[in-house]
């Protein structure tokens, strides 16, 4: 049996951040099917290594990019893979802080809230445990430029559909028992909230995201001779 | 009925500490009882397991392995065994009680498409592997062979369910198992000893070749799946390479691939064989997708 933030992990490792696209020369815009947790500014990788900074996208439809190492952005492409990291809010943001000084390599961030709650289960079942778990799908936002709509469209819509991506994973895991329903909050600031608004980060930098809570039920596995 | 020994006493109960148990049944891999040749299928358990996916993509249908999307709400009840009582209250066991299963297919893989697919298997002796939920496989040791559970294929009934306010669209499947089987005989292949999670399995597409038009030096057509809707089936895109192609000329049994591949408009191909090919006006060719998770072929006359 491992513990419990070490299978989310595996999932989130599981997650897929590839993407297939067509470049279309006239309008350069790479068409693709799902955008996945792509947004404006962000890097996306060829398989040459080549980058490119993404300019302007329109979600499930198509991803326009200029190149950083010269190219054209045509068939399958990479999204950074998102940061995971668990623990409590203190333990987190100290351990997120010293993870790396450059934002961009530690975002879009998945955050395992502590305290797991767990239920186990005996001889006489085939399920190994239920795991409640609190998810924050998280990626930087800028209070300074953004009105609420931005806040929503250019950071909680990525988000929303990195979470559905995760729940994909879940889905696809036959280990995993079918989720039937889950639990979800967006908000465009990611803080601790008061009557007025927004007051305080909870993480230190200006984030906004999706709130993930959802029960996952594994199935047992047999012992290893 | 399984027959008593009576040259053994009872049987020995011990058993080592770890022993491998079946997971929870996630899905089924449907195989062919026998090859068009007349032998058995099965794997051979005293050579190197096979290449997985060999199987699903194996030419002759007779041999191939046809892996079902996952269930849900599985259950495999057991009939009750079958015993005469006489009049003193003394029983004879006569019978087993045969094996059933039944199970749903959810959303995506719950079709009418696939649902035709499935009401085909009816007419065709097959067996079942069972995949569990930690993608091993099981089946029927015998003799140095694992071979698929016979399944009674006229009980196969897949049944259609629109979605209602509180459920999704669903494929609802029964089929009872050969009620011969011996159950002790299961055994399991598992992830680490087969280097294959067999819940990963997929089996092949089919596509539609539309519109086929052969001469000696070109053929063009376009490709489909099944699937889609009533305007609009998805477009087979992206088979550009010369190995994703098959030409067989049928009036001088001459197979070879196509020299270039051109898609344009998506799904739609023009395959060239001016160069490689053998074709003189008159001859019948079948041009077949060769590409790894496809099956389909079309044939015409140059």
């Amino acid at each position: 049996m491992i513990e419990a933030s070490e299978y989310i992990r595996g999932l989130v490792k599981s997650i897929d951040n590839s993407i297939v696209g067509q470049y279309d020369a006239p309008t350069q815009k790479t068409f693709v099917c799902n955008t996945k947790w792509a947004r404006v500014g962000k890097i996306v990788t060829d398989s040459l290594d080549r980058e490119f900074r993404i300019i302007e996208i329109g979600y499930d439809e198509y991803i326009k990019a200029e190149p950083l190492n010269g190219g054209e952005l045509d068939g399958t492409f990479y999204l950074k893979n998102p940061f995971f990291i668990t623990g409590t809010k203190r333990a987190t943001n100290m351990e997120w802080n010293l993870a790396d000084s450059n934002l961009e390599n530690k975002l879009p961030l998945i955050w395992l809230l502590e305290v797991i709650s767990e239920t186990g289960y005996g001889k006489g079942s085939a399920v190994e445990k239920d795991i409640d778990i609190r998810l924050f799908f998280l990626d930087e936002t800028d209070p300074s430029q953004y009105y609420t709509k931005d806040h929503r469209e250019q950071v909680v819509i990525p988000m929303q559909k990195l979470m559905l991506e995760f729940l994909a994973v879940v889905e696809q895991n036959k280990k995993y028992q079918t989720v039937e329903n889950y639990r979800y909050k967006t908000f465009s600031r990611f803080g601790v909230e008061q009557e007025t608004g927004v007051v305080q980060n909870v993480l230190d930098a200006n984030l906004s995201g999706v709130a993930l809570e959802v029960t996952l039920t594994r199935y047992k596995e047999n012992c290893k001779c | 009925m399984i027959g008593c020994n009576c040259d053994a006493g009872l049987s020995n109960t011990g058993r080592p500490n770890c022993v491998p148990i079946f997971g929870i049944t996630s899905s089924f891999i449907m195989v062919p009882l026998f090859a068009n040749d007349g032998t058995r299928n099965g794997i051979d358990l005293s050579t190197t397991l096979p290449t997985w996916a060999d199987l699903v993509n194996e030419a002759d249908s007779s041999k191939r392995w046809f892996p079902l999307p996952a269930f849900e709400n599985v259950e495999l009840p057991k009939a009750d065994s079958q015993f005469e009582e006489a009049n003193s209250g003394r029983m004879v066991f006569l019978r087993q009680g045969k094996r059933s299963f039944s199970g749903e297919l959810w959303a995506e893989d719950s079709t009418p498409t696939f649902l035709g697919k499935l009401q085909k298997n009816r007419c065709v002796d097959f067996g079942m592997f069972i995949v569990d939920v930690n993608g091993n496989l099981i089946g029927s040791e015998e003799g140095g062979f694992l071979y698929p559970i016979p399944v009674d294929n006229p009980s196969f009934d897949p049944k259609f369910m629109f979605a209602t306010d509180s459920t999704t669209q669903k494929i609802m499947l029964g089929f009872d198992f050969d009620r011969l089987f011996d159950e002790s005989t299961m055994y399991m292949i598992n992830v680490e000893e087969a280097g294959q999670d067999f819940t990963q399995l997929e089996g092949l597409k089919d596509v539609n070749l539309i519109s086929l038009a052969v001469s000696t030096t070109v053929a063009t057509f376009t490709a489909k799946l099944d699937y889609g809707t009533a305007v609009n089936k998805i477009l087979y895109k992206g088979a550009t390479a010369t190995a994703d192609w098959s030409i067989y000329n049928v009036t001088q049994d001459v197979t070879f691939a196509p020299d270039t591949v051109t898609e344009s408009p998506d799904g739609t191909y023009s395959l060239d064989y001016s160069v490689g090919g053998t074709v003189t006006g008159g001859d019948v060719l079948k041009v077949s997708v060769a590409k790894t998770g496809y099956e389909g072929s079309a044939t015409a006359t140059a």
